[in-house]
């Protein structure tokens, strides 16, 4: 079998993925796991303190406020430790982590879409700004960037559960189709199709906000 | 392609999911459309927004709260979901779907009338509860249920050597045990009394309790089954 090797012009889409490219899987945190598995309580400490970042930034861009996210992140941390033992080595620990991570954030968003009263305080806490993410690092660009994040948290909240975990996978965790796929049991077209219709609704609801960007930058 | 299917595929263009004809296709249009372009542009802005949202502060002592939660008790299995996970190991699989089996054809065999397909003869009959029996105790008690240890068990206390086990598949016969929801109530309710009878024989400490669940069903769905 022979390869060949094609050049493509890096600046034609600048925001595009590399191609995935399937090889064995290396699992960082085997060696951890695998003394986790076998008794050591500080083994799951340690897995707990490397994977406790990815699942609050999920768990945040799902739910939109920090409170209920670090809330879900413990939740989530807590069912890793009672269904890990039957975590199998068949992908990656962190895929296993963050299908842990998005089931917990799926079933919190059910229950707090049951939640009237719930969902007027995120409402509340949402249009307050409390919860956005830390400040941009150029303090000149602070309002700007603060109104840009408070614009995109907005658009990202109002798209389906389905379509918000696929596409804060893809463009936020920057997970390739594949591992998303394994990550919510999909197949990997139904994946490329929720991100693809995710990012349409999102440009929707941004439309004045990203074109007055783009015009910005051409002027 | 018209306008509208163009844009509706902008976001796999941007991601090159489409192949070589298609993308050039929509980038020979892009250069010619100014609408579409600006459409495009849009897409590329809005992902370019997602993409800067900024790493979020991570609140302090998440990981030391959850590690002193487990040191509660909060991060444990529940009692039964450990039994029913520790249930599809071979080791316990085996002789649990082979009692099922068992039992299957115990109610086939049964005098109501009901008998659409060939029963064992009594002893493998016998031996296919010997083995449901010993599986579960053996659940309950967390020991091991392994080919060995239930063999031996069962050959002690049972002598009929039918090769149930082998000739019918696990997956077959937790098959043919579904469909023993056509069967008739009043008949599987005799059978569970005559089921927990055994266990009660069994002389085991956990058999009593078992039996009592038996004996509360019209018939042995075990995914009812709770440990008292």
């Amino acid at each position: 079998m022979t390869y060949e090797l094609v050049e493509q012009n890096p600046s034609a889409v600048p925001l595009a993925r590399e191609v995935e490219t399937h090889h064995e899987i290396v699992d960082p945190d085997a060696e951890l796991v695998g003394r986790w598995q076998a008794g050591d309580v500080s083994a799951f400490e340690a897995l707990v303190h490397r994977h406790e970042r990815p699942v609050f930034r999920l768990a945040l861009r799902m739910l939109g406020n920090r409170e209920e996210a670090e809330d879900v992140t413990q939740e989530a941390l807590l069912s890793l430790h009672r269904h890990g033992r039957s975590f199998r080595r068949e992908s990656r620990f962190s895929t296993f982590v963050y299908r842990v991570a998005a089931n917990a954030a799926l079933n919190r968003r059910r229950t707090l879409g049951r939640s009237r009263a719930r969902e007027r305080l995120l409402a509340q806490r949402q249009s307050g700004g409390i919860d956005l993410p830390s400040s941009p690092r150029d303090p000149g660009d602070a309002a700007a960037g603060a109104q840009a994040q408070a614009h995109v948290n907005e658009a990202l909240q109002a798209l389906p559960s389905d379509l918000r975990i696929a596409v804060v996978l893809y463009d936020i965790e920057g997970m390739p189709y594949g591992e998303i796929a394994r990550v919510l049991e999909v197949p990997e077209g139904t994946v490329k199709s929720r991100i693809h219709r995710a990012r349409n609704a999102l440009r929707e609801r941004l439309r004045s906000f990203v074109t007055q960007e783009s015009e910005g930058v051409e002027s | 392609m018209t306008h509208s299917e163009i844009r509706a595929r902008l976001s796999e263009y941007l991601e090159r999911d489409l192949p070589s004809e298609q993308r050039s296709r929509i980038g020979a249009h892009l250069e010619s459309c100014a609408d579409c372009d600006r459409e495009f542009r849009d897409l590329r802005a809005t992902v370019s927004l997602l993409r800067g949202l900024p790493e979020p502060e991570l609140p302090a002592g998440i990981g030391g709260a959850v590690m002193a939660r487990i040191a509660r008790g909060e991060g444990r299995e529940a009692r039964v979901y450990t039994l029913f996970r520790r249930a599809a190991e071979p080791r316990f699989a085996a002789p649990l779907a082979a009692g099922l089996a068992g039992l299957f054809f115990l109610f086939q065999a049964g005098d109501s009338g009901f008998s659409p397909k060939p029963a064992l003869d009594s002893g493998a009959t016998k031996h296919a509860e010997a083995l449901m029996v010993h599986a579960m105790l053996a659940l309950a008690d967390g020991r091991d249920a392994s080919a060995d240890a239930w063999r031996d068990t069962v050959s002690a206390r049972e002598d009929h050597r039918t090769g149930l086990a082998t000739s019918v598949t696990p997956a077959a016969a937790v098959q043919q045990y579904m469909s023993l929801a056509r069967m008739d109530k009043a008949m599987r309710r005799t059978r569970s009394q005559e089921f927990a009878q055994k266990l009660r024989g069994a002389g085991h400490p956990n058999s009593a309790s078992l039996a009592t669940h038996f004996e509360s069903r019209s018939n042995v769905v075990l995914a009812d089954w709770r440990p008292r």
